[in-house]
């Protein structure tokens, strides 16, 4: 059968129109072998330019066609569907981005318009190579792993738990709850963190569909959205799960204070880390060590923020609270709060704070803090400038990621920014998901949070599972996957380890690896890893990239 | 037919000249040739005038086997426009077998070529008295004797006539410094060449009929000599397998004689795939029956697989022993027994496009003698 | 550095070699062995797999020249070996390559048992050919003497020539001659099997210092001998105009390909029809620069160096079946140490570092994100 292609140029709206000189462009496409009409129209994606793209494809009977518009990321699934509607194989045509890499960017039309002919060319030299390519369903999993069963985990595990959705919450302590565990009183309710936890725990207790999993830990994980299978180790004893999704929400630890320099002796008596601090008033008794109650107490901000490089965000709000802690309790302390910056945004925690400060709890903003043991403990501060004795010392320590954030990143293949926290897919547009399809990340896993912005992001992650993974509905999996040439392939099985999905395996038989095309997610990394290219990637095969680069160098 | 042109120029710029006008005058869109650049010497696709001028398309060197290389360029698609390509004999043998095989295509290609007085081997390009050597070679050529320090294979190949050329040139012509004739040998070359080239007369010979001067005569029969003694040295009875693993023992497998091979099209040889690996319960019974095996094995079944996939098309350029990095004769025995194997079929691989490779095809009558 | 000291009349090591490996196969603690032979028409040496006494005794496990690269002799067993204690003599670069290749699941160590050797380096097999009972005379002097005039170029610049304690490559027994009295050798366990074949063989272990001082002495000329050579070498690789120079004689036979234990690959990416295009692209880049090379062989030598670079362990077999002499195994050796001193990598050193380029680590290359 003859080729018969079709070129298409959108003008997105003025967008393309007033910077490219698409008369132009057109002159210089039509000619082109087997073009059989090259079109212009205002805007491709709106109704009227899919019908037009629809019927030009019907009327014409194109077998392939290429579009030159916008990123293939912000419409190629558009014009997929316009394809198929036409009654066409959806890869048969191939956009070019003649807006974001032409219009927008270059000034000169000359310039821009030659440029724009330049990429529709490499598109139709492209196009010419590409192949119809036939779609596939697959069944997904609703069920989810939960990693950490402090608050977040836990709100996430009740809100995806139902009838036909398993949770497994998995938690490496021996108990569930978390930091909030030891929060006598939790802003701004001031219930007391233990009680809010049991409230939850008496609803996972009732909830057949939560499996937890005490002191256990995720060892290896597999697969992609819908299909992940998880192996997790529970004391000596392993076993496999099998999920659709997966949401860590691992928590955080305080900063090591023995790591940080600078802040004079940290570890004398009578210094308290703001956890320590809560676990003596949930005791009830706020004594210095020789048992008898502080006439004065300090608390010092941002402990470790300059190690770290970022605000914790959430330290002055509990600092705040110890004051108020200390007010209750031992009424008569003085209380003095060092601080460099106060982050006080919420709506409600500017009242607060005045609160407590109208009580008679001493604001003093300093910088250069240290901690001396001379004669009793003292506060010197602004470069040794003022001192300021006390019996007690409350610290408010950075934020930092925990423990396990390093393995479990290798492990599931996500990334973690420079404090070594894991890294949403979009702080703004995406800020529970993460760069693997299926994996969320919530709470202070992500960085330092406060309890209801841990919970919102929970409900959040948890709606975006409920959404994507419905029970009984199937998912349809990449098409544009990896293949193995068999008589190529020598066994190395390089392909095996940079695979992110657990998607190929080895034939021990024949001594050639193999891609199992439900778990292949199209992301091309073992393509890169093989060096004589017995794997190709259906739709980026190496002729259909050649091509388009050469025509692009031309 | 039967024409040629008469060029009053050096051989080497008449060339290049008539090479540069049918590029000005658009009828070709570029040159294959040898460039010299130093001691490195390569084909080379020209486009502009002035390179083709620094070209050397006489240079008795050959990097890597042209046809090969024509083959590889036009078996995607065969050529749209034009292309002039300058190559040896064997070159364009072995792209006639290549085509023959559907690896390639004559279209739009223009092949010229010359009586070959041989090429060297490709280290020498390196040798520091280079151009006194390259000297020698053409005024031996020039006075009709076979040039030394040849590659072993030119001094034993007796097809020094492209027969399948669309221009020929005669190197061995006493004349070539101050002119040089042009043997239009094909239709397509008489659409390529007109009076504007050069006075236009009537050949005495005609080169795909076997009519051509005596010197040359005279040459081919030397050089058959000397084939018939190499001949008689890789008879293939006579070796038996311990002249083969005399001949072959220092093979280190690298197969490199069949990647240079202009024959050895394949993409993936058979030797090299996952069918040829050894297989550990075939080990096993090799090591009980020999208490000793050779690692890597199959270094002779290469050899003589190799042998049985190419022997007829075997052109003897001898590009395999240029590179065999234990100096075995590669090339010698190959032609030798490639010889013998097409001279019973009576088969000369590259002679005639039409004629199928005899592998290819059954004839009742064939090697009945071999029948019991 | 501790091991057991043997005796080799007349400093006959491959003699002496041989009845520690007898001695071995009669204690069971080898069943067959791997090792280089001279091939019948005496002009070249290959390697036998084989179990018989009386093969082993003609062989010669420590040889002048550099036929097959030990490690690609070892792939062909890639689907399984015959027997399980194969005892295998090879050099420390062919070492090295078994070690890479066995991360790349091309050679099985499980029935092996991987004996290195002291390696003054080998002949050119070129200059070997010439003449080959003369190179067979000459390179039993460099046993002895450890003299480089005659040796490879590539071996001149080599440091890994033994064992010390900075570990430089892997095997499980090292044989070493150097600083080791007349008459005499030693072997060393360099892994954990090591020791175990040696305390099963029941041998009385001596301490070795002797040999401290000649083993420093010899890698650090190499070293100096590599600093030197690459005075010169590196501004002929640098730049893309130099780097075209260096491979300008390239007729791209991939000789050096095919000789090298790294390349493994069935088919090489750029011997396929991947890199194959039509007359007409070619002429479309012959017209912008006016001419273009056939087939261009740079894309090809620096495509191989970013495949195997970071595995290459500069036996130098490259060099020496390049037909256009060109130096291409010291280029490679050179930026294949750049390449590999970013990853802190070096190939053969153990059994268990894994490919740089097989592993994702968090913390690799921050500098270069963003």
């Amino acid at each position: 059968m003859k080729e018969r292609i079709g070129i298409f140029l959108c003008e997105c709206g003025p967008n393309i129109a007033e910077k490219i000189d698409l008369d132009k462009v057109k002159e210089a496409l039509e000619h082109l072998p087997n073009v059989v009409i090259v079109a212009r129209h205002k805007l491709f994606c709106s109704l009227q330019g899919k019908e037009f793209l629809k019927e030009s494809i019907k009327e014409n009977n194109l077998t392939r066609f290429v579009i030159a518009a916008c990123s293939p990321k912000q419409h190629e699934l558009t014009f997929m569907i316009v394809a198929e509607d036409a009654g066409m194989n959806p890869h048969l045509f191939q956009m070019a981005n003649i807006r974001e890499q032409c219009a927008w960017i270059i000034e000169d039309k000359d310039e821009a318009t030659k440029k724009a002919i330049l990429y529709i060319k490499a598109a139709y030299k492209r196009v010419i190579y590409h192949e119809s390519l036939d779609k596939k369903e697959i069944v997904a999993n609703p069920d989810v792993l939960v990693i950490g069963g402090g608050i977040a985990g836990i709100e996430a595990s009740l809100a995806l738990a139902g009838p036909d959705r398993k949770v497994y919450l998995i938690e490496k302590t021996e108990s569930l709850g978390g930091k909030i565990k030891e929060f006598d009183e939790v802003f701004i309710s001031f219930k007391n963190g233990q009680s809010i936890i049991d409230e939850r725990l008496e609803r996972i207790e009732k909830e057949d569909n939560i499996e937890t999993r005490l002191q256990a830990e995720v060892i290896d994980v597999k697969g992609f959205l819908g299909n992940f299978i998880v192996i997790v180790k529970t004391g000596d004893s392993e076993e496999k799960i099998q999920v659709g999704a997966i949401i860590v929400a691992i928590g955080f630890e305080l900063i090591n204070l023995s790591q940080l320099k600078g802040y004079g002796s940290l570890d004398c008596d009578d210094i308290y880390t703001g956890l320590e601090f809560e676990k003596m008033k949930k005791e009830g008794k706020i004594t210095t060590k020789s048992g008898s109650v502080p006439k004065s107490v300090g608390i010092i901000h941002c402990i470790g923020r300059n190690e770290v490089g970022y605000c914790s965000g959430v330290c002055c709000l509990s600092s705040i609270k110890f004051s108020k802690y200390i007010q209750d309790k031992l009424p008569g302390t003085n209380i003095f709060e060092f601080y460099r910056d106060l982050t006080l945004p919420d709506k409600a925690y500017q009242k607060f704070y005045e609160n407590i400060e109208n009580k008679g709890v001493n604001f003093i903003q300093a910088d250069d803090i240290k901690i001396a043991n001379e004669k009793g403990l003292k506060i010197k501060y602004n470069k040794n400038k003022s001192t300021q004795p006390v019996d007690m010392i409350i610290l408010s320590p950075a934020y930092v990621p925990a423990k396990d954030s390093n393995s479990l990143a290798e492990m599931l293949r996500i990334p973690r920014d420079d404090s070594g926290f894991f890294t949403e897919e979009h702080p703004k547009l995406a800020p529970v998901n993460t760069s693997a399809e299926g994996i969320f990340i919530i709470g202070c896993a992500q960085g330092p949070k406060s309890i209801k912005d841990s919970i919102s992001q929970a409900h959040a992650a948890a709606g975006k599972i409920l959404a994507s993974i419905i029970p009984g509905k199937k998912l349809e999996p990449e098409v544009r996957i990896s293949y193995i040439n068999e008589a190529f392939c020598i066994g190395c099985q390089k392909c095996l380890n940079t695979c992110n999905y657990g998607a190929i395996y080895f034939d021990n038989l024949k001594f050639i690896s193999i891609v199992n095309e439900v778990l292949c997610h199209g992301c091309g990394n073992c393509i890169a890893s093989c060096n004589s290219s017995a794997i190709q990637l259906k739709h980026f095969k190496d002729i259909q990239m050649h091509q388009e680069i050469i025509e692009i160098l031309r | 037919m039967n024409k040629k042109i008469k060029i009053n120029k050096s051989v080497e710029t008449g060339l290049k000249e008539l090479l540069i006008s049918l590029l000005e005058s658009r009828k070709i869109k570029a040159v294959f040739t040898l460039e010299r650049n130093k001691d490195a010497v390569y084909y080379s696709l020209i486009t502009d005038l002035e390179k083709v001028d620094q070209a050397s398309p006489f240079l008795p060197f050959m990097p890597a086997n042209g046809g090969k290389l024509l083959s590889k360029l036009t078996d995607i698609k065969s050529i749209s426009e034009p292309i002039a390509a300058v190559i040896h004999p064997c070159e364009l043998a072995a792209f006639i077998e290549l085509i023959k095989k559907q690896q390639g295509s004559l279209d739009n290609l223009l092949i010229i070529s010359s009586v070959c007085p041989g090429v060297m081997p490709i280290n020498n390009i390196s040798e520091t008295n280079l151009d006194e050597k390259i000297k020698k070679y053409f005024e031996s050529a020039k006075n009709s004797n076979i040039p030394t320090g040849l590659r072993e294979n030119c001094e034993i190949c007796s097809r020094i006539i492209p027969t399948n050329a669309d221009i020929i040139i005669n190197l061995m012509d006493k004349d070539i410094d101050n002119s040089f004739e042009l043997y239009i040998n094909s239709e397509k070359a008489e659409k390529f060449l007109g009076d504007e080239n050069g006075e236009i007369l009537d050949s005495d010979f005609d080169f795909a009929n076997n009519t051509f001067p005596q010197n040359i005569k005279d040459i081919i029969s030397q050089k058959e000599k000397n084939r018939i003694a190499v001949n008689e040295k890789y008879k293939f009875d006579q070796l038996g397998m311990d002249g083969l693993i005399d001949l072959f023992g220092k093979c280190i497998g690298c197969h490199s004689c069949g990647g240079v091979c202009p024959i050895c099209y394949c993409e993936l040889c058979d030797f090299d795939s996952a069918e040829h690996e050894y297989k550990k319960n075939v080990l096993k019974s090799d090591l009980n029956s020999r208490a000793g095996v050779r690692l890597p094995p199959n270094t002779i079944l290469y050899q003589l697989g190799r042998l049985n996939h190419i022997s007829t098309s075997c052109v003897g350029c001898g590009m395999c022993t240029d590179v065999c990095p234990v100096d075995i004769p590669v090339g010698m025995i190959f032609s030798s027994i490639g010889n013998s194997v097409q001279e019973l079929f009576k088969y000369i691989p590259g002679e005639n496009l039409e004629e199928a490779n005899p592998i290819t095809v059954y004839k009742k009558e064939e090697l009945t003698n071999f029948e019991d | 550095m501790d091991g057991v000291i043997l005796k080799a009349q007349n400093n006959d090591f491959n003699k002496g070699i041989k009845s520690f490996l007898l001695s071995g196969l009669k204690n069971g603690v080898f069943d067959s062995f791997i090792l280089s032979m001279q091939v019948p028409a005496k002009d070249s040496y290959a390697w036998i797999l084989t179990y018989d006494e009386g093969l082993v005794k003609s062989s010669t496990p420590i040889s002048p020249i550099m036929t097959v690269q030990g490690a690609r002799a070892l792939k062909s067993l890639r689907t399984g070996t015959p027997t399980q204690k194969i005892a295998v003599v090879m050099r420390p670069c062919e070492m090295r390559a078994v070690i890479e290749l066995s991360k790349l699941n091309q050679i099985n160590l499980n029935d092996l048992i991987l004996i290195s050797y002291d390696c003054p380096g080998t002949l050119p097999i070129k200059n070997y050919l010439e003449d080959p009972e003369k190179g067979e005379e000459v390179f039993n002097k460099i046993l002895l003497d450890w003299d480089d005039k005659n040796i490879r170029e590539t071996c001149k610049l080599c440091d890994k020539v033994s064992v010390q304690e900075e570990k430089t490559f892997q095997s499980d027994l090292h044989i070493t001659t150097l600083g080791i009295e007349q008459n005499n050798f030693a072997i060393i366990s360099n892994s954990e099997k090591g020791i175990e074949i040696l305390n099963e063989l029941k041998l009385e272990i001596k301490n070795l210092s002797s040999r401290d001082e000649p083993v420093k002495k010899i890698i650090e000329t190499r070293r100096k001998n590599r600093e030197n050579s690459r005075k010169e070498l590196i501004p002929q690789l640098i730049g893309l105009d130099a780097l075209s120079e260096f491979f300008s004689k390239c007729i791209n036979c991939k000789v050096c390909r095919s000789v090298c234990p790294i390349c493994y690959c069935r088919q090489c990416y750029f011997s396929s029809e991947k890199v194959k295009y039509s007359m007409e692209d070619y002429l479309l880049q012959a017209s912008t620069r006016g001419n273009m090379k056939f087939l261009p062989s740079l894309l090809f030598q620096v495509g191989r160096m970013t495949h195997m670079s970071l595995s290459c362990v500069n036996c130098g077999a490259c060099e020496d079946a390049c037909p256009m002499d060109i130096k291409v195994g010291q280029a490679f050796s050179y930026v294949g140490d750049n390449v590999q001193k970013l990853f802190d990598y070096l190939p053969g050193r153990s059994f268990e570092e894994p490919l740089p380029l097989s592993v994702y680590r968090e913390e690799e290359f921050k500098e270069i994100e963003n």
